[in-house]
């Protein structure tokens, strides 16, 4: 048979590039989790590496969730009170610029983004003792374990006042729900920053 | 009575005077050769018929004065006296009133309004610790108004009357008749074109908050700016008859106005009024910082709106195609082939 198949070699290309075409996808995802596991080990490295008992902060730039494959840029984003609304990216993480920047003393972060595969909706199923990596536009790492979530009603944005209080953390966001009903609240707490 | 009808008249009665005389002449010419006195003729005519013709004339004469003098309807006055037996006697008096009114108005009224509101930038940089910026409220407002009334007045004329007409001391079986015809018309053209025009704009621009390069927090906001405008339009237009124009005032009333009663008896009232208003505001921006864990809960009206339905994946829908192309390949191209091997 292979013999056979072999005798049909130049009516096969079609057949080949097709396989071609068709393992893409498998690919690109092998190639995206090297790439976070390296992004990930390099954010180990230089944790390990920084001395401890430092005040440290900055505005995020980079989220980095190796569990699920997540490796997004952050912009920053302000509440507009004339529309009563948050801006929203359709491919990005976005910071919310009213709430902590990220550090390692005091106060939460809040990191939201939309509930698509390529954005943060992996993150409904995200494990416990995962790790997220957000990356500051000064250089630093901060380091933070999965704690837990909860649902809560667009509304309550007292959320967002508690964060102030809080110890150093992150927040992530995204929707949940049939019709978005839903704020998915994650919160993370600091492992360690450098 | 038209005066092209009073000219022939005037013209006809003259050469009755003038056919007179020479019947006199001829009369009188035949008795000198002949020396008979005819019997027949237009010495007849002193009780008869011509003299009545000439009394017409001199009667419709004495008018015709009178006719170019007096811009009123005419009230023609005629009289026949004195005929001799079996006479027909007519007065005809014909008035006749044509009057030809033309009213045109051309209004046109443009209001243009620009506003601009703007208030300051609150910024809080370079500080150690904290500090706070506030810039106030800027507003800008504009009232327009527009009235308008516009108010034709044409008084109808009076019908003529028939005048004072006699036909006294005819003759045994005379036919007498005294006819009064008059005619009054009239013809008014309101021609009323009304453009009104508002051009409204209004800019209301907040400033900009900006907190920054500060060790420790600090909070900064900008005053809200805002425009409002208000307009009313009013047109009252009275194509009215005897009757008065009422006064416009449906942008002084604060119930919008009102109409109030319409023209003469020939005419109408039509109005319109518009009016409106028209506000923007642009809330000041406000920014606190939280460098040390500040922040704030109230103000937000609802969190992040993460919800997005997402669209079919690129990448299913490539490879589905390329399954179902390869299929058909195999099943037209390569199958066949093994078969033949």
């Amino acid at each position: 048979m292979i013999r056979r198949l072999l005798s049909l070699k130049w009516r096969l290309l079609p057949l080949a590039a097709a396989a071609l075409i068709l393992s893409v996808p498998f690919a690109e995802n092998v190639w995206t989790r090297h790439h976070i596991s390296e992004a990930a080990q390099a954010a180990q490295l230089k944790l390990a590496s920084e001395p401890k008992a430092v005040k440290l902060q900055g505005t995020p730039n980079r989220i980095l969730i190796p569990s699920l494959n997540i490796d997004l840029p952050v912009v920053s984003q302000s509440y507009s009170p004339a529309l009563k609304s948050w801006p929203v990216s359709a491919s990005t993480a976005n910071y919310a610029t009213e709430t902590a920047l990220i550090n390692n003393f005091h106060g939460q972060s809040l990191i939201y983004g939309h509930d698509i595969h390529s954005v943060f909706e992996p993150l409904l199923s995200l494990q416990s003792k995962a790790v997220v990596y957000v990356y500051t536009d000064n250089g630093h790492v901060f380091k933070y374990t999965y704690a837990g979530a909860h649902d809560v009603s667009p509304r309550q944005t007292t959320i967002v006042a508690d964060m102030a209080k809080q110890p150093a953390g992150l927040n992530l966001i995204t929707c949940d729900g049939a019709y978005f009903q839903y704020r998915h609240v994650m919160s993370f707490k600091l492992i360690k920053a450098g | 009575m038209p005066i092209n009808r009073l000219f022939v008249l005037i013209f006809t009665e003259i050469n009755f005077v003038k056919l007179y005389s020479l019947c006199n002449f001829l009369i009188l010419r035949f008795k000198r050769r002949f020396g008979v006195q005819l019997k027949v003729g237009c010495l007849a005519g002193r009780g008869g018929y011509m003299l009545r013709r000439i009394n017409k004339l001199l009667t419709v004469a004495a008018f015709v004065p009178a006719l170019f003098i007096s811009a009123a309807p005419i009230a023609l006055a005629d009289s026949i006296t004195t005929t001799g037996a079996d006479s027909s006697n007519t007065i005809n008096n014909n008035s006749y009133t044509n009057t030809s009114v033309s009213n045109d108005n051309d209004v046109y009224v443009s209001n243009t309004s620009f506003q601009y509101s703007s208030s300051g930038d609150a910024t809080v940089s370079g500080n150690t610790s904290g500090g706070s910026a506030t810039t106030g409220d800027a507003s800008a407002s504009n009232s327009t108004t527009t009235s308008l009334s516009i108010t034709n007045m044409t008084t109808m004329p009076a019908g003529g009357s028939g005048g004072s007409n006699s036909i006294s001391n005819t003759g045994f079986d005379s036919s007498n008749t005294i006819n009064n015809n008059t005619s009054v018309h009239m013809s008014v053209d309101n021609d009323n074109n009304v453009s009104v025009k508002n051009f409204n704009f209004q800019v209301a621009v907040s400033g900009d908050a900006k907190v920054k390069n500060n060790t420790s927090g600090g909070n900064a906001s900008t005053g809200n700016a805002s425009t409002s405008n208000s307009t009313c339009t009013s047109i009252q237009i009275t194509n009215g008859g005897s009757g008065g124009a009422s006064n416009n005032n449906a942008c002084s009333s604060q119930n919008g106005g009102g109409q109030g009663s319409g023209g003469g008896n020939n005419g109408g009232t039509s109005g319109q009024n518009g009016g409106g208003a028209g506000a923007g505001q642009v809330l000041g921006a406000s920014t606190i910082a939280s460098l040390s864990g500040g922040g704030l809960g109230a103000g937000f009206a609802t969190l992040p709106n993460t919800g997005l339905r997402e669209g079919v994946n690129n990448w299913l829908v490539i490879s589905i195609l390329t399954i179902a192309a390869s299929i058909g390949y195999w099943s037209k191209v390569i199958a066949p082939r093994l078969k033949n091997i």
